[in-house]
This record gives C-alpha cells, structure tokens and sequence, in this order.
C-alpha cells in the first residue's frame, strides 16, 4: 500500500468513525433530553420564546417559497397536461405533491437553514464561552433548559408551518392555473379535483413527515452546538456542518417514510 | 453576608469542606497536562495554585469542579468522588470562570436570579432582594440591567464573582480572577475574595499567576511546573524557598542579551 492510498484509507476511516460518533452523540443527547420532557410544562416559557423564534421568524419565508412553488408546479404540469388535455388534474398534482411532499421537505429545509443554523451558533457559542459548563456547574442541565424547550417547540411548530405552506402552495397553483393563458382553468374545478383526489389521511402523512424532519433538524442543530470545542472558527464550521446534515437526514428519511406511508 | 441567602440545605457541612487531590494526572490524547498531582485543601482555607501559563493549573480547577475527569487518580471533596455528578449536588460547589462565563442572553440581575430561579430556592421578590444585596455588595447595583457585552473586565469579573455568591458556596474556585485587569481592579478583586472568605467561611481554591494575589489573600501556594507539583508552602516559605525555578517563577530576571524563549 503505497502513502496516497494509505491516507486516503485513514480519511476514509477517519470519515467512517466520525459519522457514527455523530450518529451516537445525537443518540445519547436525545435520550438525555427524552428524560425531561415530563418537565416540559415548568419550562412553559421557554418553549413558548422557541415557538416564537422558530415560528414568527419561518411563517414569511415559508408563504413566498410555498407560493411559488405551488405555482410553479402548477405551471410545469399545466404545460404538459394543456396539450393532453386534461389540465383539470392540476388541482390532484398540486394537491397530492404540495401535503405529501414539497410542504413537508421545503419546510424543514427552511428550518435547517433558518432555525436550526441559528440554534448551533447559538449553543456553540455558549458551549465555546463555558456558559454550559457554568450549567453544569450550577446543576442545571442543558438538556433540561436548551435541548428539550426546543424539541417540544419543533413538535409544536412543524404541523402549523406545514399546513401553512400547503394551504399557500394550493393557492399558488390555482392563481396560475386561472390566469396563465395556456391553462386557464377555473378555480372551481382546481379545487374540486384538488379535494377529489387530496383526503384527509395525505394532510395525516405529510403532517408526520413535518414533524420528524422538525424534529431530527433540531436535534441536529442542538447536538452540533453542543459539541463544539475550539474558538469562532469552528461555531462556523458546526453552524455549516449542522444544516448539511440535517438536509442530508431530510432527504434520506424522506425516502424511507414516503416508501413506508405508500 | 451573614444570613444564609438559599433555603436548601446541603447535606455536608462548611467545616466538613476540605479537597483531596491524590495522584492525579490529566491527559489530552497523547499530551499529558497535569502529572501525579497530589495536595489538600483543608476546610475554610484559601488555597492558591500558581505556575506559568500552560502548566495545568486551570485543568486541574476544572476537574475539581467535576468538568474534567482525572486520567487517573482521585479528587474528594469533602470524602466524595469529585468526579461523581452527586457529590457536587450534595454541596454547594462553584467555580468563577476565568472570561466570567456569563449568560451573554441574560441581564447581570437575571444571571445572578438564574440558579435560585432554576432550583426554586425562593418567591421571585426574596430573589430580587438577594440578588440585590449582592449586587450592592460588589457595588454593582448600576449594572444590574445591563447585558454582559456593556460590562467592563472588571465588571464582568465581580459579577461572575457575584453569581457564585448568590449561591452561596461552600467551596468557591476562582480561575485566574485578576488576569487582564488592571493593577487597582486586581486588588479590588483579591480584596473582595479576601472578604468573601472571611464573611462567607467558604473553602477557596484560586488559580493564578498574580503573586500580589497569591501572597497576600492565600493561606497556602501550591506552585505547579509543565504539569508536576514543585511545592506547597506558606507565602512567606514559598518566597524563601531556594528552588531556581522557584525563585525564577515568583522573580524573573528581564535579560535583554540573552532572551529566555531562545533558551525554551
């Protein structure tokens, strides 16, 4: 084995291991924090701050992304279905894709971004400064008082967010469908077929998916804040390092329940 | 501060509050930072630990405190594991961080109120006039409503120091509570752990490298050289003690024609 391969085996192992220390650190830190959700009603104000943060702060984003892209995939199987004409199942396309999977995914990629980006700098921070070890000094756990808050907010925030992106995605799929010349289909039968083939059990399985994304983005965000050592430098790395993965968990997940929920 | 400011009784008693450090030795991967260490800090003492920068005085605080766990070795506090969660929960033990470690999203007054908040020690309007008496303490009811970032180093240091008060510890760790302050605030600060000591009875343990400090406040100086334990001595032994390197930690020559770092 000459020096090249050599190293790029060590990189390879180095890699290997690192990514099941991840895996084993979020683990652990979830069954650390498991053990204080009982106590979530004494920390009511926390969660309500987080719920704030991560809601208010997402709604503005999430209507324009979702409108748009609603439209456009009203646009794009409008294109196509206008010359079968069958551009009454705009309404299905748009529904089915919007609650089942664009809602869900768009969503958690925009807390991943914009929340879960947000907490890692925020804990890494504070584990850089030995703000957490003054927690831990003072017996309070950070579990109890930065991981859980959070969790139960993500648990509370994703459904709204994701019924809100769905509810404007549908609305931007039927402004294009009726004004864009080459569909111009009627907001009556848009939302007739979009109720026809969208039920209730499809609202149900992409309102799961909303939660576990929200739920693995903030573990992520919390677990890579937390185990930050270094200076500045290396909050920006976690920051880059926790958003990665959390798109990288969404989508694979993704793959796994959409293929369990069919 | 001679009444008690926080209702919960811990099960061990101030004059039962004495630290046991048996032949410790910290490692980092393949670097060892603190060899074989062993000394006692008897109850209601101020101990001072002193060596140059790098030598494992704040690893060794650290792992007293329960942040860092020996390689090997032991540390007790009071007869208990220091290493063990529990045994830091059955005595009120705290340390002042060397940047002061405040909760930078938090006032001075709600970093202050934190652990008695946290612990439900008492109705938020007893913690307020806890808090505050604190505060008036140190003299720093003028800051109570400011942020950390507007405070000043010195200011940040007094109100670590009063965070740690409010708890009302029974062993008290400073870690280098007079670095980057000026020579009148760093005889505020060790005037103020002097006081402390006196009005609150706490075992105090201080890391430093200030020998105005060490020899003024510390009934006793351990001095600590790249990790290894030199000696552990009264302030006045510690000075007579003949020891080169001894003499040259606590007096350094300034030799312009013949640099120390071209010796290292």
């Amino acid at each position: 084995m000459n020096a090249s391969s050599k190293s790029e085996s060590f990189l390879l192992n180095n890699g290997i291991s690192r990514f099941f220390e991840d895996i084993g650190n979020n683990v652990i830190l979830l069954y650390q924090t498991l053990r204080y959700f009982p106590l979530a009603p004494t920390q009511l104000k926390r969660i309500v701050e987080q719920c704030y943060l991560m809601g208010l702060s997402t709604i503005p984003i999430v209507a324009i992304l979702s409108f748009f892209i609603g439209a456009v995939l009203a646009l794009q199987t409008g294109f196509v279905l206008s010359q079968l004409g069958a551009v009454e199942f705009i309404g299905a396309i748009v529904g089915l894709s919007m609650c089942r999977e664009m809602a869900p995914v768009m969503v958690a990629f925009l807390l991943a971004g914009r929340v879960g980006s947000a907490v890692t700098a925020e804990l890494a921070s504070m584990k850089v400064y030995s703000e957490v070890d003054a927690l831990k000094v003072m017996n309070v756990p950070a579990e109890k008082i930065l991981v859980m808050p959070r969790l139960v907010a993500a648990l509370l925030i994703m459904p709204i967010l994701n019924i809100i992106a769905t509810t404007i995605g549908w609305m931007g799929g039927m402004l294009v469908s009726k004004f864009i010349n080459f569909i111009q289909l009627a907001p009556h039968i848009y939302w007739r077929n979009l109720k026809d083939f969208t039920v209730f059990p499809d609202i149900i399985d992409g309102t799961i998916k909303a939660e576990v994304f929200g739920f693995a983005v903030v573990l992520i965000a919390c677990n890579q804040g937390l185990v930050t050592t270094g200076g500045p430098r290396e909050i920006g790395s976690s920051v880059t390092k926790s958003v990665v993965t959390s798109m990288v968990f969404i989508l694979l997940t993704d793959f796994f329940i959409t293929r369990a929920q069919l | 501060m001679s009444k008690s400011l926080t209702s919960e009784q811990p099960t061990v008693s101030n004059k039962d509050i004495n630290v046991k450090v048996d032949n410790v030795s910290i490692q980092f991967g393949a670097q060892s930072v603190v060899k074989d260490v062993s000394f006692e800090v008897k109850p209601g003492e101020v101990f001072a630990i002193m060596g140059a920068s790098g030598a494992g005085k704040s690893v060794l605080l650290r792992s007293i405190i329960g942040l860092i766990k020996p390689t090997s070795g032991k540390i007790w506090i009071a007869g208990k594991d220091a290493a063990i969660p529990r045994t830091h929960q059955s005595l009120r033990s705290t340390i002042v961080f060397q940047a002061g470690a405040l909760f930078n999203s938090m006032d001075v007054f709600d970093n202050l109120a934190f652990y008695p908040r946290e612990h439900h020690l008492h109705p938020e309007s007893k913690i307020r006039e806890k808090v505050l008496e604190v505060l008036k303490m140190l003299s720093l009811q003028d800051a109570a409503y400011k942020i950390p970032a507007e405070l000043s180093g010195g200011m940040r240091k007094r109100v670590a120091i009063a965070r740690a008060l409010v708890m009302e510890p029974q062993l008290l760790l400073y870690d280098e509570p007079t670095s980057e302050l000026d020579p009148i605030m760093a005889a505020t600060i060790s005037e103020i752990i002097a006081t402390l000591r006196k009005e609150t009875m706490a075992t105090s343990i201080v890391v430093t490298h200030d020998r105005d400090l060490a020899n003024s406040i510390a009934d006793r100086i351990a001095l600590i050289h790249k990790g290894r334990l030199l000696a552990v001595q009264t302030p006045e032994e510690l000075n007579n003690n003949p020891d080169p390197i001894v003499q040259d930690f606590l007096n350094p020559d300034i030799n312009v024609d013949n640099p120390r770092y071209k010796n290292l």
